[in-house]
């Protein structure tokens, strides 16, 4: 059966999967309301829940909680100054000033139209770009798929915060975790030690639990989460005309930066955000202004963070690329749904992509309808003090563990990998690398064995075949960039990525 | 504390471990690579990347003075140890206390000894929160929380 727009509408529309967009997209808001509680462990929570549903069903609804986040996070941002989500770090700097000034109210609007537009439009262009992408990776042999796993894994950690050789030591670590398990070539048991429950590898979702939901709530307990909430009366929700002709071009300009980033391993909502902040500031009459609260330095900067969701769907959904922790984790979702991921996702599972397509559609509109109105409610649960929040992420952390097979041994797993991502914070070694490479490993060394295979063990089929070629010149050429001494400065301004 | 000295010489510790167990496994060749290759090829990338992160904490040394300390304040430290304690008491113990009597015990403790609050008010949520986490994820959504000694529910 054909799938399209319409047929993909359709689905959508039925009111179980209105129902579940509705719930990924407010559950996803109050996550990136919450700080401390970011998609990636959100996803990972509520992923079990999806496995008695269908798989269309269950990634409508993980997919609205990554894109409710984009738009929380700001809610925080401007009203206290602490980003909900690292792709709102920039909006603190003029979101809060205009909270001062008592402009909260255009503040908020301003961000929740600029993510609607932003949203939609990128998933417009998801919905042009992904099927006859698609068509294109079908060329894509083991040797290309190789490649370009290792070149968006060396271009994750190029884009990452901190030291590019930790970031890569992270990656082959995490390669080195997804090997563990049974061989499939094989058949022979690696690095399982005997404990059965490791034999089917160490699972995605107890592991991306531990290093992103448990280790920050260690973190938080350590250094102390307080806020202060500006309290101020939050009126003229809807920006005048004079904001909307100030807002324009960074919205513009946002949706193209952000969908962009999105597409690149690496890039993602903080970077799009980020850069756009940066590009806003450049293409300003008064870049001295920015700071003081200037609306230009939230219209762009948020419209980015959504355009980059609808940009990062469009690896995941046509390569099986995953461009970011988050659609990492998605991948994993697929994998657990048994969907045959990669070119043929659009043609074998039409139904998952054109779903999902739509009901962004459908949930860029819920979620303006939603942010405005209930901007009160996001306010109030501001005010719950962290020391009963952390109580109950661990406990919904244990709970998501536990459901995966009824067993223990993923919530003792989890909280090992609590440990472990708490010392990797500590020791600044970031925990994005790690999980996109043990979520592509098997496929990564599946295409390295078939192309070592095909060539009769040599290596030079990677560069004797074009595209292959390019993607590991490419990569080798990103391991030289960071030395260069401008490339240097302009990373150490980059967040960290979003948890 | 040299932190990246520290760490370099944990991930090279750890690089030369995957080294040595995928050789056990069998490297194969490159013809026909066997199950130790992939680890083989990752644990010996690993360990070189940590000798120049170490190679260069070592070359630094005035940077590592400067460095942050990994725990500012030894208390706060302590209750992170305790949370992660809990955590493991609480994984282990549902399997034989069961759901409900554990997670009452463990919101309990985090509720009393990270940020102590009330009794009453230890008491009242711990006890809540068991209850309903238990609605939701045994009742409606069907996941087979572990019954413990008592199996009333």
């Amino acid at each position: 059966m054909s799938h399209d727009l319409f047929s993909g509408l359709q689905l959508a529309l039925s009111w179980g999967n209105l129902f579940y967009c509705f719930c990924g997209v407010l559950l996803g808001t109050l996550i990136g309301v919450l700080p401390g509680l970011g998609p990636v462990a959100a996803i990972s929570l509520l992923f079990t829940a999806t496995l008695h549903i269908p798989p269309v069903s269950g990634m409508i609804m993980l997919a609205g909680i990554y894109y409710g986040a984009q738009y929380g996070g700001s809610t925080t941002s401007i009203l206290i100054n602490i980003p909900g989500e690292s792709s709102s770090v920039v909006t603190c700097l003029d979101g809060y000033q205009m909270a001062r000034q008592g402009r909260a109210g255009v503040a908020l609007g301003i961000a929740a139209m600029g993510s609607f537009i932003g949203g939609t439009l990128s998933v417009i262009a998801l919905q042009l770009i992904a099927p006859p992408l698609a068509q294109i990776a079908l060329i894509f042999g083991f040797p290309e798929y190789f490649a370009l796993m290792c070149f968006g894994l060396v271009l994750l950690t190029f884009m990452a915060h901190g030291s590019m050789i930790k970031g890569l030591m992270m990656a082959v670590f995490g390669i080195f975790l997804g090997t563990i398990g049974t061989d499939l070539i094989n058949g022979v048991p690696r690095f399982t030690f005997g404990i059965q429950i490791f034999m089917d590898g160490l699972g995605v979702i107890p592991v991306v639990m531990g290093l992103f939901g448990v280790s920050e709530v260690l973190l938080n307990i350590e250094e102390g989460v307080s806020r202060q909430i500006f309290e101020t009366k939050i009126s003229h929700l809807f920006p005048d005309l004079k904001d909307w002709k100030d807002s324009i071009g960074p919205i513009t300009r946002g949706t193209v930066i952000g969908f962009f980033l999105g597409i690149l391993p690496g890039g993602g909502a903080a970077v799009s955000s980020f850069t756009s902040y940066a590009i806003e500031k450049r293409v300003s009459k008064h870049p001295e202004k920015f700071g003081t609260g200037m609306i230009q330095g939230v219209a762009g900067p948020e419209t980015a963070n959504n355009a980059a969701v609808g940009g990062a769907f469009i690896p995941l959904l046509t390569l099986a690329i995953p461009a970011n922790p988050v659609m990492a984790l998605l991948l994993g979702c697929l994998l657990t749904y048994g969907v045959q991921v990669g070119p043929l996702l659009i043609t074998q599972h039409g139904d998952i992509f054109w779903g999902v397509v739509a009901s962004m559609y459908i949930g860029n509109v819920m979620l303006l309808a939603l942010n405005l109105p209930l901007i009160g409610m996001w306010v109030k649960i501001l005010k719950i003090p962290y020391g009963i929040l952390f109580p109950l992420i661990l406990l919904f952390c244990v709970l998501g563990a536990y459901s995966l097979n009824n067993t223990v041994h993923e919530v003792i797993l989890m909280v090992i990998f609590g440990v472990i991502g708490y010392l990797m914070k500590k020791f600044d070694y970031e925990a994005a690398p790690l999980i996109m490479a043990m979520v592509l490993t098997p496929l990564m060394e599946n295409s390295l064995r078939q192309s070592l295979l095909l060539s009769h063990g040599s290596f030079s089929i990677f560069f004797t075949r074009p595209i292959s070629c390019v993607m590991i010149v490419l990569a080798l050429s990103l391991l030289i960039l960071p030395n260069l001494p401008w490339v240097r400065a302009r990373k150490r301004e980059i967040p960290p990525d979003s948890l | 504390m040299n932190k990246e000295k520290w760490s370099s010489l944990f991930w090279l510790v750890t690089g030369l471990l995957i080294c040595i167990g995928s050789v056990r496994l069998s490297l194969g060749g490159v013809h026909n690579p066997g199950p130790g290759f992939f680890p083989f090829i990752c644990g010996a990338i690993l360990a070189i990347l940590a000798l120049i992160v170490y190679l260069q904490s070592r070359l630094a040394p005035s940077a590592a003075k400067e460095a942050t300390p990994i725990w500012v304040d030894r208390k706060k430290g302590f209750k992170v140890v305790l949370a992660v304690l809990v955590l493991l008491a609480y994984a282990v113990g549902m399997g034989y206390l069961g759901y409900l009597v554990s997670t009452t015990l463990f919101i309990g403790c985090l509720l009393r000894i990270i940020e102590p609050k009330r009794w009453s008010m230890v008491i009242l949520g711990s006890v809540l929160t068991a209850v309903i986490s238990y609605c939701i994820f045994e009742l409606w959504l069907q996941t087979q929380l572990p019954k413990g000694p008592f199996s009333i529910f």
